[in-house]
């Protein structure tokens, strides 16, 4: 049997039922990331905190995170806007919590707020904009980086899942 | 979103539908109101993400585009002229950030790879990272069935069904306009995509069967 089904037809019970399959089934193969809307509902909530923001984008660093199929315990994200570049090294920390190293280009000191649901961490850069927040738990977090001198606008993150 | 056993007919006396939800929780949002606002992000996000991903996002970059769209929303929530036509803002604004978010990414490839791979080049908006058409986790034949039809499509027609599939059932008309599907007074057209696809699961006896 091979009905040809026009297009111009309005959809009917069959054709819901098609996408209502579709959807469980894309599901299953790509599931939304868990958490992903309370990630967002406190990125609503830091940006009400910092007005005069700057948006940094992420840079994906190109497989250096996987290789060989082997498991590797740090990973490193890069976000990147016209004025300010941040790339962080996540490890795990000695109490078993998330260890942040970051660097900050231009290299100079900023001042780096980590800001999760229930508080904020406070680091500074070096002169050559190296910071450590040693001991982070995990869950949602989002970083506003100002520079140390007041100059420029404060650049924050997406909402990342440590 | 889940009808409690004492009010089932609630939400859908007090909002029949998704656009007319956003477009509620838009105006509370001016007036001061936070708290429907958050609801709309719970309800509109899985549709964001699908279209992010649609688009050719990868799954962090998605979940980026996804947090960018709220954010756009919020800083120029004084701004929007039409509250009503906030769930169609909100697909449009997804789709241009995901094409802009994945258009960047192919950049900063091009500017990192010191040969250009044309094997790699054309493929790549059409590239859906993981499972085959077969996988394993797709335990019914019917499913199994439906994927690899669907994979047979033009890339276009993934990329619409994929978020048309996403929208509940009284709203298929906001999503479906905001996409590009044509919605005329009796509803909406099936359109060639879900044309082509019912065509194809008809002439599957797996399908038919199952």
């Amino acid at each position: 049997m091979s009905t040809e089904y026009s297009a111009d037809e309005t959809v009917d019970a069959r054709d819901l039922a098609v996408l209502a399959d579709l959807a469980r089934v894309l599901d299953t193969l790509d599931p939304m990331p868990v958490g992903i809307v309370d990630r967002t509902l406190f990125a609503l909530t830091l940006d009400r905190l910092h007005t005069e923001v700057m948006d940094l984008v992420r840079l994906e660093a190109p497989l250096a995170a996987v290789r060989g199929g082997q498991t590797v315990h740090a990973r490193t994200i890069t976000f990147t806007s016209e004025q300010v570049t941040a790339m962080i090294t996540l490890s795990v920390s000695p109490s078993g919590a998330v260890r942040v190293d970051g660097w900050v280009a231009p290299a100079t000191r900023f001042d780096i707020e980590l800001h999760r649901p229930d508080c904020v961490l406070h680091a500074q850069s070096d002169d050559d904009g190296a910071f450590v927040l040693p001991d982070v738990p995990a869950g949602p977090a989002g970083l506003v980086l100002r520079r140390a001198d007041g100059t420029g606008p404060a650049v924050s993150t997406p909402v990342i899942e440590l | 979103m889940t009808p409690t056993a004492d009010g089932p007919g609630e939400t859908d006396l007090a909002s029949p539908t998704l656009a007319a939800r956003a477009s509620m929780a838009l105006t509370a949002y001016r007036a001061g109101a936070t708290a429907p606002l958050a609801q709309l992000v719970r309800e509109v996000t899985p549709v964001l993400w699908r279209i992010a991903r649609a688009q050719g996002c990868e799954r962090e970059e998605a979940e980026d585009v996804v947090q960018g769209v709220w954010l756009a929303l919020v800083r120029s929530a004084e701004t929007i002229r039409e509250p009503d036509a906030v769930l169609g803002w909100l697909v449009v604004s997804a789709r241009r950030a995901a094409w802009r978010a994945v258009a960047r990414r192919r950049e900063d490839d091009r500017r990192t790879t010191a040969l250009p791979d044309p094997e790699q080049t054309p493929g790549r908006e059409l590239r859906f990272d993981g499972p085959a058409p077969d996988d394993a986790v797709l335990t019914a034949e019917r499913d199994r069935a439906l994927w690899r039809h669907f994979l047979r499509l033009p890339a276009r027609c993934q990329q619409l069904l994929r978020f048309v599939a996403t929208a509940d059932r009284p709203d298929y008309a906001a999503i479906a306009e905001a996409t590009g599907m044509k919605v005329t007074a009796v509803g909406i057209t099936r359109g060639r995509c879900l044309a082509k696809l019912r065509t194809l699961l008809d002439q599957d006896e797996g399908w038919l069967g199952a």
